[in-house]
């Protein structure tokens, strides 16, 4: 027989051998069926509009079907395979009419039943770049126009998802075999050696992606090809887009659906061939389909080459519309109870300077108005934090503001963030010791200054309180409700030591970080 | 020498009342409203309010922002001061050379700017 078409030269970085122990090492021969690559081959039949489609792997002695839909058989002898010959070739293979062809003329399911003409397989090319199989589709009426461009995307996508799945499902296998002790794995050690690097960084990306497949049922994933700049999309992208089913389109065509304000937020050409894309955003889309605004959560990983270049961008689009309007009701009502809150608060205030009109001591009430003061400002920078915690050094600065001038408080520390029951009192404590020293110390005169500092030791904040320049301090002989706040410390479980400095009054409050920083 | 006017426009009686009793105590005379309408009614007939102190929240069709708007719109002379519970008040959102305090407000912070608004001319008391 003269061969009248050369065959395309054999693509063998690796022998034979190796080729089957990386096959080896996933596992899978023989394997009972699994929804997910059933759906792969479901899905590759439905796009191609073949009556057949395969995940087929390929064996020293045959090929076995992981999935079929449109066959009867799980697997054939190797003399059969087309597959065989796809594996020969770095790209997808397509035979327009198997009769036509060199090397599947004779194939008995040519000449045979059932009577195949067109074939068309992506390589499933393990991680690092071995064909073990391919996922194929198969039409037994020629097909001299082939695949068309979206259909062949679309199969080499669902390829790489195989692989995923195989890398996936290997990773469980091998979690189960740690945990039931060391099972003899010296076969796939060699392979293993081969994949490990690799694999180690593709599996990071599969727990990921299992991981927000479990976090919400709502998820459509993609995949930028950064050279191409083209998107294949999943089923659920697609709805969450408001687009028509498609498995793949110009990146820019999605990017044409962001809200303008967001455009920002998104990854660009650009930014995916540098790789500094940003890996989790939240941004709008407006929906082709009906026009509405939807809040989607995306999340991202780079695939890089060997070189460190970026080759892909996968990850997962998720609808959080419903929990952006949930957040807005939320910021809403807190403003309107905030308001409402400050509403009640100057009723109290009004009914205390009411009730007290004709009482003699008026300093009483105004101490007790500036002290509802310095609680509703806390409230204020609580408020801001959603009542979760409040910047120390902003809750001082806010209430001090109230009472004096701020040139007159020299602050340094660290960030701290504190509860918000640590915040009230807290403020409370500094209203107490600023409204002492406007009378009795440092802030009597012209010339005082305030020294706050505080620090975090071993778990333990220390704050303190030091004033200067104003006039010679003594122990006072009296104690009002201000010097037994100041001596009650942080909600009452820290301690509090005063020292009476003829220079000016010095306080130290230390409390234990995680009392006043947890926000229970 | 007479008193200078506030004009305080406040729906809360008590609030009203006790804001009454911090502006006399300030040394000012103060004039009481209980919606947008009565202040515009007063403002009308009198010709010697020197302040307005109004809140925000009130009922009728004008509320505190819009009485504020159309004092320094047809009495420009009058100085205003605008309080509220609302936090999201900002300095564009007054009319010109308006204040805003948050409720619950200070007396004292509220009565020192009342006297520093209208020093230059004769002092108050």
């Amino acid at each position: 027989m003269s061969n009248l078409f050369p065959l395309p030269p054999i693509f063998e970085p690796v022998s034979e051998s190796e080729r089957l122990a990386v096959l080896d090492s996933y596992d899978v021969l023989d394997s009972a069926p699994e929804s997910g690559f059933d759906d792969v081959v479901m899905l590759a039949r439905q796009i191609c509009e073949t009556p057949i489609a395969l995940v087929s792997l390929v064996a020293s002695d045959r090929q076995w079907f992981k999935a079929v839909s449109g066959l009867s058989v799980c697997e054939t002898p190797l003399d059969q395979s087309v597959c065989a010959h796809a594996l020969r070739q770095t790209e997808t293979l397509i035979i327009p009419d198997l009769t036509k062809d060199e090397r599947t003329r004779d194939n008995p399911l040519v000449t045979g039943d059932p009577f195949i003409r067109f074939y068309a397989g992506a390589l499933l090319t393990s991680p690092s770049g071995i064909p073990i199989g391919t996922v194929c589709v198969i039409d037994t009426e020629p097909r001299p126009e082939g695949l068309t461009a979206d259909q062949q995307f679309a199969l080499e996508a669902l390829g790489r998802q195989v692989m995923t799945m195989l890398e996936l499902r290997r990773s469980v296998l091998e979690s189960e075999m740690t945990a039931s002790q060391q099972r003899s794995e010296v076969s796939r050690s060699a392979a293993r050696a081969i994949e490990s690097e690799r694999l180690a960084a593709k599996l990071r990306i599969n727990e990921e992606r299992l991981r927000m497949a479990q976090e919400a049922g709502r998820v459509g994933s993609f995949e930028i090809d950064v050279s191409t700049d083209r998107i294949a999309v999943t089923e659920q992208f697609c709805l969450i887009f408001g687009l028509p089913m498609t498995m793949s389109m110009p990146a820019a065509d999605i990017e044409k659906l962001v809200h303008p304000d967001d455009l920002n937020l998104v990854s660009s050409r650009d930014s995916r061939q540098k790789g500094n894309a940003s890996l989790y955003s939240e941004y709008r889309i407006r929906r082709p389909d009906n026009g509405e605004i939807v809040w989607v959560a995306r999340r991202a990983q780079f695939i890089r080459d060997a070189l460190g270049a970026t080759t892909r961008l996968l990850g997962t689009i998720q609808d959080i519309t419903e929990r952006k309007g949930i957040e807005q009701r939320q910021k809403v009502l807190n403003d309107e109870l905030s308001h409402r809150l400050k509403n009640t608060l100057a009723m109290v205030q009004a009914i205390a300077r009411q009730t007290l009109r004709n009482a003699s001591d008026r300093e009483a009430v105004r101490s007790f108005e500036s002290r509802v003061n310095a609680l509703s400002h806390a409230h204020d920078i609580l408020l801001r934090q959603s009542w979760s915690a409040a910047d120390m050094q902003e809750l001082m600065t806010g209430v001090l503001a109230l009472l004096g001038d701020r040139q007159r408080f020299v602050m340094s520390g660290p960030r701290v963030a504190l509860g918000p029951r640590a915040a009230l009192s807290f403020s409370l404590l500094m209203h107490e010791l600023a409204t002492n020293a406007l009378k009795y110390g440092a802030l009597s005169v012209q010339t005082g200054t305030v020294d706050l500092t505080w620090a975090i030791e071993g778990g333990t904040l220390t704050f303190t309180w030091v004033e200067r320049g104003g006039p010679a301090v003594a122990a006072p002989i009296k104690t009002g409700l201000g010097s037994r706040l100041i001596d009650m410390g942080f909600l009452g479980t820290g301690k509090t030591s005063k020292s009476y400095n003829p220079l000016g009054l010095e306080v130290e409050i230390t409390a234990p970080l995680a009392s006043v920083e947890d926000p229970s | 020498m007479k008193k200078k006017c506030v004009l305080i426009v406040e729906d809360e009686p008590i609030i009203l009342l006790s804001a009454s009793d911090m502006v006399e105590e300030a040394g000012f005379e103060p004039i009481l409203a209980r919606n947008a309408q009565e202040a515009i009614d007063i403002l009308e007939s009198r010709d010697d309010i020197s302040i307005i102190f109004t809140d925000i929240d009130m009922p009728g069709s004008m509320d505190g922002m819009k009485l504020a708007a159309a004092v320094r719109n047809r009495w420009p002379p009058i100085e205003i001061i605008i309080t509220s519970g609302h936090k999201n008040i900002s300095q564009s959102d007054l009319p010109e050379r308006g204040l805003f305090f948050r409720k619950p407000y200070g007396s004292q912070k509220v009565t020192q700017a009342m006297q520093r608004l209208t020093a230059g001319c004769s002092s108050p008391g």
